[in-house]
């Protein structure tokens, strides 16, 4: 995904004048990113790819107000995540309240296999992140796949800031108790 | 290394699913169908603005040769009626209808009405042409502005 930020700006000035092929570079150039973050907070593929098309339906509507001057992918991310946020409320599928009742979720997680290999690791905890609740894997999949400030995650999923480090933190505890039983 | 740091740096690579091939197709054809949808929308949007605002308007030219009689051009006449419609509905009356009788006062009075119906109708229409063509162009002057 890494482009220059001067070719980044380019595409973006000339998609917002109407460039059909500079918008379509930007998609080609985002999609893979804004996807590993959107499948990572979503239940399942096609939920993913339909946030990710009206992501960029709504970029392509909101670039004549896009402000110039800063990166790209993190006010993309923020619009996919305001639609599952959208979503998430409308359907009713997270509500504050229940949050601490789905914490104790936690202990049911599944761990991965006792192993050293990394790379097994890895896989043991993006099973164990699905069995997160939504704003978890949200705020997990902002901060690690996105590479988004608490602020920025804060601001993308209407949250009060401590609120993302609560959720931040608690999501964490419960892939380290993942971590510490594949240690062992 | 703490076993938090190497959560942190696990997690920041974690490993995901791969996009389709064809998802960015995908999408680029999902945008331009949706913009396809919007100029549609907003095509028969403005045929309905401007029909039924020339049809408001169009007691307006039965009273206009009335009208232009009574000044100098036919052309400042019709500014003042548009002028009148918005600002004064009364005194466009008087105005247009100066000169008949009271009975033909009141016939026309509703029809000033729907000839600001459909001022109204035709500046909306226009207003939203614009409103659609000017951020395109104007984003170009303002690419410097703060996040």
């Amino acid at each position: 995904m890494d482009i220059p930020f001067a070719l980044e700006q380019d595409l973006i000035a000339r998609a917002r004048t109407g460039d059909e092929s500079a918008f379509e570079q930007l998609v080609k150039t985002f999609t893979p990113d804004l996807f590993r973050a959107v499948r990572r907070m979503v239940a399942d593929t096609g939920e993913a790819e339909a946030i990710i098309q009206e992501a960029f339906w709504r970029v392509w509507q909101a670039l004549p107000r896009y402000q110039g001057d800063r990166r790209f992918f993190p006010y993309l991310v923020t619009i996919a995540a305001n639609l599952l946020r959208d979503a998430w409320r409308k359907e009713r599928r997270i509500l504050p309240d229940e949050y601490d009742a789905l914490a104790e979720r936690f202990d049911e997680l599944p761990s991965p296999e006792a192993q050293t290999e990394e790379a097994e690791l890895s896989q043991g905890l993006a099973k164990a992140a699905e069995n997160l609740p939504p704003l978890y894997r949200a705020v997990i999949a902002l901060r690690y796949d996105a590479g988004l400030s608490y602020e920025a995650i804060a601001s993308a999923m209407d949250l009060p800031l401590n609120t993302v480090r609560t959720y931040l933190h608690r999501a964490k505890s419960a892939l380290y108790k993942s971590l510490k039983v594949a240690y062992e | 290394m703490s076993e938090a740091d190497k959560l942190d740096r696990v997690l920041a690579r974690l490993p995901s699913e791969v996009p389709s091939m064809d998802l960015t197709g995908r999408v680029c054809h999902y945008v331009r169908v949706k913009r396809r949808r919007r100029m549609v929308l907003n095509l028969a949007l403005h045929l309905v603005l401007i029909v039924s605002g020339l049809w408001l308007v169009s007691p307006l030219f039965a009273a206009l040769p009335a009208s232009a009689n009574l000044s100098d051009s036919a052309l400042s006449a019709l500014v003042e009626l548009v002028k009148a419609a918005f600002t004064n509905v009364e005194s466009y009356v008087s105005y247009v209808w100066n000169g008949f009788t009271g009975l033909q006062s009141s016939i026309v009075a509703p029809v000033s009405d729907s000839v600001g119906l459909g001022v109204a109708a035709l500046t909306l229409s226009v207003l939203l042409a614009l409103g659609q063509l000017l951020p395109r162009s104007a984003s170009l002057m303002d690419k410097g502005v703060k996040a």
